[in-house]
């Protein structure tokens, strides 16, 4: 016992000042924030350490391995141990055991403080089941990785060489499925999460009883690898091709591209139209004049789809209202309007001018016939009253139309070009905040006249949500950690609630953050396919991803295509999709994934 | 003194036999042969890359030979390598120790590694090496951190104590207090001491035997009186050349001049081969370093050494 | 002279060929599966490129040499300092120069014209070479005297980072001089990476610019070598 407790002494003096590093980075900097925090917005105290801990956890444990191993395997140290009478199992494993129990707890210790001042994410609590198993496995292997090759440079670089193998190596060889991390993710919302937790922890626990195992017998038997320049150029390599092979397997563009229809330099597809057969492409293109002014230039072409492929007509310039009109309209769901049934040329646009003492406008544009021109009249509704967040909701059924704000403004459409104010009321609706995958109600704004399902579409049309009233699904974007896509169900519609059973959710994982698009701009559903569109502006990273939300894992990316400026997607009903960007590509559907 | 007890005070402490080692193809002990009584002081002597550390190691079981056998209080390094490293003290050549370590927290981790630890002789080494208990290993100056070695070997009173080198590093001040404070402890116990080094003027003084490895072969092993005794350099004329070369024994033999100088390994057989010689052949003692140069350099030819040799015989 | 060469290339040589091996592999693999937009992917290939080279260049010349022990023997032949430092620069440059090539070749041969025009492509590798040939400049004077390749490589991140900064001041502030940007070499990707509102500094000014900072380093890296001796 004496001798165990020599070595527990000696183990815990030399590696207790990476339980004070870790908890001061992993535990300290997040209260920090979350006193900022509260100080600043009068917010309950709370912390975000999880974030910090699933990125960087992982790094830090392997540190920590690499430190304490290569210590005592210095030259002279590792003499002097090696001639006093004590095994060299007995040594490493108390070192090994110090060093992972200082590892899972800088891990854990921020994710229990985090769950108990209130956040009872049901991720978070699971993921205090599993996240102690990926770190010892990380750890392990980083543990090895010190005692094989006892220089803490070189070990430090193949450990993360490991660890980056232990990310992505499951994303790409199935049979590794048990071990894939980037699935524990959102593990509470896939059927049997109690088993997969449970094979992933044993699959882990595994990889961390043979890298023990191996480190042991590394230093009991004298194996090294002579590390060298060599080899930490090696490792640097290793890691970028890891990254790159597995982002190329994952999110390589995997839709076929069946037909690909160039545009002129600087042009770019706002949007599509198209009904199967014959459809409009808006494009847009920024100008910069001799002075240094800016303006976009909107053109329309014609699409046609024939036997043969797309087919794409002149470009013809559109200027003045007509070139709001489509520019409005290339807009897409971002701003919320409406078109009175049976009309597919006019639509309705609700607009608040924050500075103008909040008045709200409604705007009619009514394409002619002839399509050279378009008639737009505004009708101001209200002023004044509470500063209105959102851009007013707006619903056509019939011959009526409905405004929603601070006010609720209804107007007969009889004449969709010339819409008659009936009545302007006050109204109140509380929009509907994101909610994590789970079933929800969703109470529904009292609008007489206005039936359940436009009451439904009013109450989802926010920038962040989109309702497919076909396939009765709701999906929504967010961006708060990350991108993230959730999708439910409509299961119930009475007058006054729709309630919502969760189809799946996923969360950007890191390789997707690192190569992948940012926040979602928009979505388009088709037949269960989910098409993601990328906020267009950022041209430096953009793909398409396509979820599926028939398989057995939704969402799960069933495809993806990445190409300059995408900025629209029009499925079609055979399953091939137009996709718009600095080009236009007509693809085909994904290959089956599960 | 019970039969058993009286066969383990008389059976050697330090065995081998046969022992070869290479190491990637270059062979580094080419079949040693080697054995130490109890209770004595022994000399492990041979130049740089003999294989006196490979040997050492050996001994503590952190190397395994290619061929041969070793044993080391009985007991074989390979199967019993912690009972040995427990009755043995060690200290290595140019010891590290844990830096961040106080003196006194080092001796307080190492002590329950030793059954036989002796904790009031620790304190005493400690008093007598004058070590400064709350100071870190790495604030130690080089003279101290080997006396904390040295103070690791003894304190649990070991039956052996292997040295390697341990004054290398250590200015001459510092290696005559450490050569004291060994000797101190060496007398009035009967601890066998095998010592390795390469300063043989000071180890002469302690060491009761020697051994000599050279090129990975024991070369010579006997006491140290009976090997001053029977290695002498004999000095005649140049006519008795002939004579001194056909000597049994003959270890080194070179010329200068008009003389001639030959070292001889058996002064009696010499002197009885020479008997008939009618040339006057002067006998002259050597000192442990000029008996090891014999051993390892000299040659029964023409020698680069031999005008060394002779100045100092002139 | 040649047997200088001759030492460093022996040294050198695997390094180049490991290099171009990856970046080449990681320009394949990008634009072969067509993770993003093809400009995307070669910005990243650039990037890496331009990041990562002058690193691994700068340190292993020097400070490894210094770290090995070897740098002593090296400076006590009968051969100026500044002889040993140009060929030294010569090879570092040929290995950031060559991964950029071998990356350009498979990009222009996998993507040429496919999504980018083929020009803009050869450019835009172009201009990233020429930032990574500068940063190797920088790194390699500044980390000259540093004793070992860890702390150099510190150094040189370090080096990159406050680049990158300089480079971007007038992101920050559009009043800070032309001059200011021009001094950074991660200038002449500028425009690429940055909002194009804020006009970039001309290219040749940048060259220019370049090659006077480049003259003023490596004539100090050079007495620092011989310095280094004493």
């Amino acid at each position: 016992m004496g001798q165990l407790k020599s070595l527990l002494w000696k183990e815990w003096r030399e590696t207790r000042i990476f339980l004070w590093i870790g908890l001061g980075i992993f535990l300290g900097l997040p209260c920090v924030g979350g006193l900022e925090n509260t100080f600043q917005s009068a917010h309950r105290f709370d912390i975000f350490a999880s974030p910090w801990v699933f990125m960087f956890g992982g790094v830090f444990a392997m540190f920590v391995a690499v430190a304490t191993t290569c210590r005592d395997l210095v030259i002279g140290i590792e003499e002097f141990w090696r001639s006093r009478p004590v095994g060299v199992v007995r040594w490493f494993l108390m070192k090994y055991a110090v060093g992972l129990a200082i590892s899972v707890t800088v891990c854990v210790v921020p994710l229990v403080v985090e769950w108990m001042l209130g956040s009872r994410d049901s991720e978070l609590t699971l993921a205090l089941a599993w996240m102690p198993f990926l770190c010892a496995a990380l750890y392990s292997v980083a543990f090895a990785a010190g005692c094989l090759i006892r220089r803490p440079a070189h070990a430090a670089m193949l450990a993360l060489a490991g660890l980056l193998l232990i990310y992505f190596l499951p994303l790409v060889v199935p049979p590794l499925w048990i071990v894939n991390t980037m699935a524990m993710f959102d593990v509470g919302f896939r059927d049997g999460a109690v088993f997969i937790i449970v094979s992933f922890a044993l699959g882990m626990a595994g990889i961390a009883v043979v890298m023990l195992a191996l480190g042991i017998a590394a230093v009991r038997y004298r194996w090294r690898i002579d590390a060298g320049r060599r080899l930490m150029y090696g490792a640097v390599g290793a890691v970028l091709l890891i990254i790159f092979a597995t982002a190329g397997y994952q999110l390589g563009t995997n839709l076929p591209v069946l037909q690909e229809v160039h545009l002129p330099d600087g042009e770019t597809v706002a949007n599509i139209r198209f009904d199967g057969q014959r459809g409009t492409v808006v494009t847009t293109q920024l100008v910069v004049d001799d002075l240094g002014r800016e303006s976009i230039v909107i053109r329309l072409r014609s699409l046609d789809l024939t036997p043969a492929g797309i087919q794409l007509g002149e470009p013809r310039k559109v200027v003045g209202r007509l070139a709001g009109y489509y520019w409005n309209w290339a807009q897409k769901e971002r701003v919320p309007r409406a078109t009175p049934p049976g009309n597919p040329d006019v639509f309705y646009t609700a607009s608040i001018d924050w500075w103008a003492d909040n008045e709200c406008w409604l705007g009619t544009y009514s394409l002619r016939a002839d399509k050279s021109a378009v008639d737009y009249s505004e009708i101001k509704l209200w002023s004044g009253g509470p500063a209105e967040v959102r851009t007013p909701r707006i619903q056509a059924s019939g011959d009526r139309l409905y405004v929603m704000g601070s006010q609720l403004a209804t107007f007969d459409i009889t004449n969709p070009t010339a819409p008659r104010l009936i009545s302007c009321v006050a109204f109140s609706f509380h929009p509907r905040y994101g909610a994590d995958a789970t079933a929800f109600s969703l109470t529904l704004p009292g609008v007489p006249g206005l039936p359940a399902e436009g009451r439904l579409r009013a109450a989802t049309q926010t920038p962040d949500d989109y309702y497919f009233p076909d396939d009765r699904v709701l999906c929504e974007d967010s961006d708060a950690g990350g991108s993230q896509v959730a999708a439910w169900r409509l299961s119930k519609l009475t007058d006054n609630v729709a309630v919502f059973q969760p189809i799946g959710q996923w969360k950007e994982t890191f390789l997707e953050e690192l190569f992948g698009a940012e926040t979602v701009e928009s979505m388009t559903l088709r037949d269960g396919l989910l098409y993601a569109v990328p906020w267009h502006h950022s041209a430096a990273k953009n793909f398409v991803t396509v979820f599926d939300l028939r398989g057995p894992h939704p969402l799960s990316p069933a495809g993806h295509f990445g190409a300059p400026g995408i900025s629209a997607v029009c499925p079609l009903p055979d399953g091939r999709a137009l996709i718009g960007g600095n080009q236009l590509w007509l693809v085909g559907p994904p290959p089956t994934r599960h | 003194m019970s039969q058993t007890t009286a066969n383990q005070a008389s059976s050697p402490v330090i065995e081998l036999r046969g022992v070869r080692k290479s190491f990637r193809r270059k062979e580094v002990l080419r079949g040693v042969d080697l054995s130490v009584p109890p209770g004595q002081t022994f000399a492990f002597l041979g130049r740089n890359g003999a294989g006196k550390t490979t040997t050492i190691r050996m001994l503590l079981g952190l190397l395994r030979p290619d061929a041969g056998q070793v044993r080391v209080l009985g007991l074989d390094p390979q199967r019993d390598a912690l009972e040995i490293r427990r009755r043995v003290g060690y200290l290595a050549e140019d010891p590290v120790l844990f830096g961040w370590m106080r003196v006194g927290q080092l001796l307080s981790f190492t002590r329950p590694f030793y059954p036989t630890w002796d904790q009031t002789w620790a304190g005493e080494l400690a008093d007598r090496f004058e070590l400064p208990m709350e100071t870190r290993i790495k604030y130690l100056s080089k003279g101290q951190s080997v006396r904390v070695a040295l103070l690791l070997a003894l304190a649990h009173r070991p039956e052996l104590v292997i040295l390697d080198d341990p004054t290398l590093g250590l200015d001459p001040i510092m290696r005559k207090e450490f050569l004291r404070d060994l000797v101190t402890y060496l007398q009035g116990e009967r601890v066998s001491v095998f010592f390795s080094s390469h300063l043989l003027y000071e180890i002469e003084p302690v060491a009761d035997s020697v051994v000599i490895l050279d090129r990975g072969r024991v070369v010579i092993q006997a006491p140290t009186e009976q090997l001053r005794a029977d290695v002498k350099r004999l000095i005649a004329p140049l006519d008795a050349e002939a004579a001194l070369r056909d000597l049994p024994g003959l270890l080194d033999v070179s010329v200068r001049g008009r003389q001639v100088a030959a070292v001889v390994s058996d002064i009696a057989a010499a002197r009885t081969a020479l008997v008939a010689c009618p040339l006057p052949v002067q006998e002259m003692d050597l000192n442990l370093d000029e008996i090891f140069e014999a051993y390892v350099i000299g040659q029964t030819k023409e020698s680069p050494h031999a005008e060394a040799h002779l100045e100092r015989v002139e | 002279m040649r047997k200088l060469i001759w030492k460093e290339w022996n040294e050198q040589s695997w390094k180049l060929a490991f290099g171009s091996v990856v970046l080449a592999a990681l320009a394949f693999i990008g634009l072969r599966s067509r993770i993003l937009a093809d400009e995307t992917m070669v910005m990243w290939v650039c990037f890496l490129g331009f990041s990562l080279l002058p690193i691994l260049a700068s340190t292993g010349l020097v400070p490894a040499e210094r770290s090995d022990g070897t740098l002593e023997a090296l400076l006590s032949l009968p051969v100026t300092p500044r002889r040993i430092l140009a060929v030294k620069t010569a090879i570092g440059l040929l290995l950031v120069a060559g991964p950029m090539i071998a990356a350009a070749i498979v990009s222009v041969a996998l993507a040429g014209n496919r999504e980018m025009d083929l020009a803009a492509m050869v450019i835009l590798y172009a201009r990233s070479m020429l930032t990574a040939l500068s940063l190797f400049i920088w790194m390699m004077a500044l980390t000259i005297r540093l004793p070992s390749e860890a702390r150099a490589a510190m150094l040189a991140l370090g080096v990159l980072i406050l680049l990158a900064f300089i480079a971007s001041a007038r992101l920050v502030n559009p009043q800070v001089p032309m001059i200011v940007a021009e001094l950074s070499p991660l200038s002449f990707i500028h425009d690429v990476v940055a909002d194009q509102k804020i006009p970039a500094p001309p290219l040749l000014a940048i060259v220019g610019v370049q090659l006077g900072i480049a003259a003023v380093l490596w004539t100090w890296a050079s007495r620092s070598l011989a310095n280094g001796a004493n």
